[in-house]
């Protein structure tokens, strides 16, 4: 056999193509003779047992790769996610049809558009004067963007007929349903006043009578919707309105989360809308009931409570996450001046499985109203 | 005999740090087409598998930052066939109009529920393929084309060390050397993105 069996320091060497003695010719000379050696190297390389495994596989092997997989890893590559995409925040009114009264931004069918109050994932809402009746509206027009996908368009309409069905003192009323220029749209109250979201962010949290008192209209607004066979699915600070003066509640966008479920934006993987109040079943996409919009709800009281949001996240697949997987401190915890049942009421609504949460928002509403 | 394991930044591990863009790059070469995979074995044609693989990643990326270190030792991969099933049945869901909704509604049962055995294993093995399919691609471009065919060609084809040696022009002895070489440098790729030794994996 040409040469003595070289050391272990050596055979480490030869991997990494940086040996000296033996030079390769010499190494190479004793390992075609010795049986031994070869085994010592291909231990040292770390090769027993898996490559055989690998290699016998490959005639099973995967699916083949192709052009589109490549695309896919191509549009991933150049989208890491320190760069999210941001949302619009200003709409282009481009489909409104121009107008020379002073004072108008266009029409939208036969309505005259004063200005534009707001835009979400699921809607652009204008403030507009209906001439017939002579009264101010809200219109909520599903994004041209949302529009093009005819599942989107059918199912806004739909949801937006079945919202219209509910009538209720803590429920935004909705006048009408209909479709302009291929835009469906619905026409509502305009309500003068703000979302609960600009409430907190401006005082922070809310003091006990008021968070009883939002509360119970809200659970009560929803239990009427509910008693319809209704589920909300995006409950959030930002859908309950506080009319100017008194103060009462009127909750809006009732289903519309559905429109957006089928529409392009949630195909390429973002998220409509924040899901920060989003249910853990909503999260993963499962069947949801009305105990979906308690979990949502038990947020909202959560925020009014402490002024803080128990799954904010800067991003929204992070929100999703700790949606599914965290318990956020006791309210009562956070804010000392609240009673505990309150908290543990919170508690309770926020329950990760359904089935932990109370049942119905008629008792919720109930025993927070006894409170009040 | 073996020497002390190395330790290096996992892959999961450095994508919590958002701005690492090399750590990304390889996270999605690496995971995209396995995910791919599972789709096309769930019967998707090309461009939908690619789609909701792309989807799976985005969901991914927003989750890798919250991603526990302890946690993703293994675990990772089962979050991702889950996450992939949900978009699974998420895209079942939406075919349901479609002329073979029957077939489709059973699927979509299936996918409701935990991974079966078979799936699972299934996975499992589409896994460790693509981590060798991953670790080959890379190194290829690494060594001379001499080496590497000493290497793909006895330990993947399957052909003779000596007829090998006879085809390249060297000795048999330097195709062992080569072919060690080339395993060694696949292991220490894979072991970089695994965690686990990959004898353990294969076990």
């Amino acid at each position: 056999m040409p040469g003595a069996c070289p050391a272990t320091e050596q055979l480490a060497a030869a991997l990494r193509g940086k040996q000296s003695s033996p030079t390769e010719a010499e190494l190479a000379a004793h390992l075609a003779e010795c049986a031994n050696c070869r085994a010592r190297l291909e231990e040292l390389a770390g090769g027993s047992g898996w490559l055989e495994t690998r290699a016998k596989a490959r005639g099973a092997s995967l699916p083949p790769a192709s052009e589109s997989l490549h695309k896919a890893i191509e549009a991933l590559e150049s989208h890491a996610p320190g760069q999210e995409v941001k949302p619009e925040t200003t709409a282009p009114l481009s489909f409104l049809q121009s107008s020379d009264q002073p004072g108008i931004l266009g029409r939208f069918g036969p309505y005259e558009v004063i200005a534009q109050v707001a835009i979400g994932g699921m809607g652009i809402v204008l403030k507009a004067r209906d001439p017939g009746l002579n009264r101010i509206v809200a219109l909520k027009i599903l994004p041209p963007a949302l529009a093009a996908n005819s599942l989107a368009r059918a199912r806004f309409i739909r949801e937006a007929r079945a919202a219209a069905a509910v009538v209720h003192e803590h429920v935004v009323p909705i006048y009408a349903v209909d479709e302009f220029a291929g835009l469906p749209y619905l026409v509502m109250q305009f309500i003068e006043g703000r979302p609960l979201s600009e409430r907190i962010r401006a005082s922070g949290a809310l003091r006990l009578e008021e968070i009883l008192r939002i509360g119970a209209q809200t659970a009560a607004g929803l239990a009427a919707a509910h008693a319809q066979g209704l589920i909300h699915r995006d409950v959030k600070p930002g859908n309950i309105l506080l009319e100017n003066g008194v103060e009462r509640v009127k909750i809006t966008d009732f289903g519309l989360a559905r429109a957006a479920d089928d529409s392009s934006l949630t195909r390429e993987g973002y998220i409509a809308g924040t899901p920060e109040y989003m249910s853990p079943e909503q999260a993963r996409n499962e069947p949801v009931d009305q105990r979906a919009d308690l979990f949502s709800f038990g947020c909202v009281l959560y925020e009014m409570a402490t002024g803080i949001s128990p799954f904010r996240a800067e991003k929204p697949l992070v929100a999703m996450r700790r949606v599914c997987d965290e318990e956020p401190p006791a309210a009562h915890t956070l804010n000392p001046k609240l009673p505990e049942w309150l908290g543990q009421m919170i508690q309770r609504l926020m329950a990760k499985n359904a089935a932990a949460r109370p049942e119905t928002a008629v008792e919720v509403a109930a025993e927070l109203l006894i409170l009040a | 005999m073996s020497a002390a394991p190395l330790t290096r930044p996992s892959l999961l591990l450095r994508l919590r740090d958002v701005d690492d863009a090399e750590a990304w790059s390889e996270f999605v070469r690496l995971y995209t087409p396995l995910v791919f995979s599972h789709c096309r074995r769930h019967g998707l044609q090309d461009a939908d598998a690619a789609d909701v693989a792309q989807d799976v990643m985005r969901v991914a990326a927003g989750a890798m930052p919250e991603f526990q270190y302890d946690a993703a030792r293994g675990k990772f991969r089962g979050w991702l066939l889950q996450t992939t099933r949900h978009r699974l049945h998420k895209f079942f869901a939406r075919q349901q109009r479609a002329p073979q909704a029957a077939s489709e509604t059973a699927m979509e049962r299936f996918l409701d529920g935990e991974p079966g055995a078979d799936e699972q294993a299934r996975w499992e093995e589409d896994y460790r393929q693509r981590l060798f399919d991953w670790a080959a691609e890379k190194a290829r471009a690494e060594f001379q084309p001499a080496t590497w065919d000493a290497f793909w060609k006895t330990a993947v084809d399957a052909v003779s060390v000596k007829e090998v040696a006879g085809q390249l022009g060297i000795s048999i002895g330097a195709v062992y050397i080569a072919r060690s070489r080339v395993i060694a440098r696949l292991r220490e790729l894979i072991e970089t993105v695994t965690d686990e030794p990959v004898a353990t994996l294969e076990k």
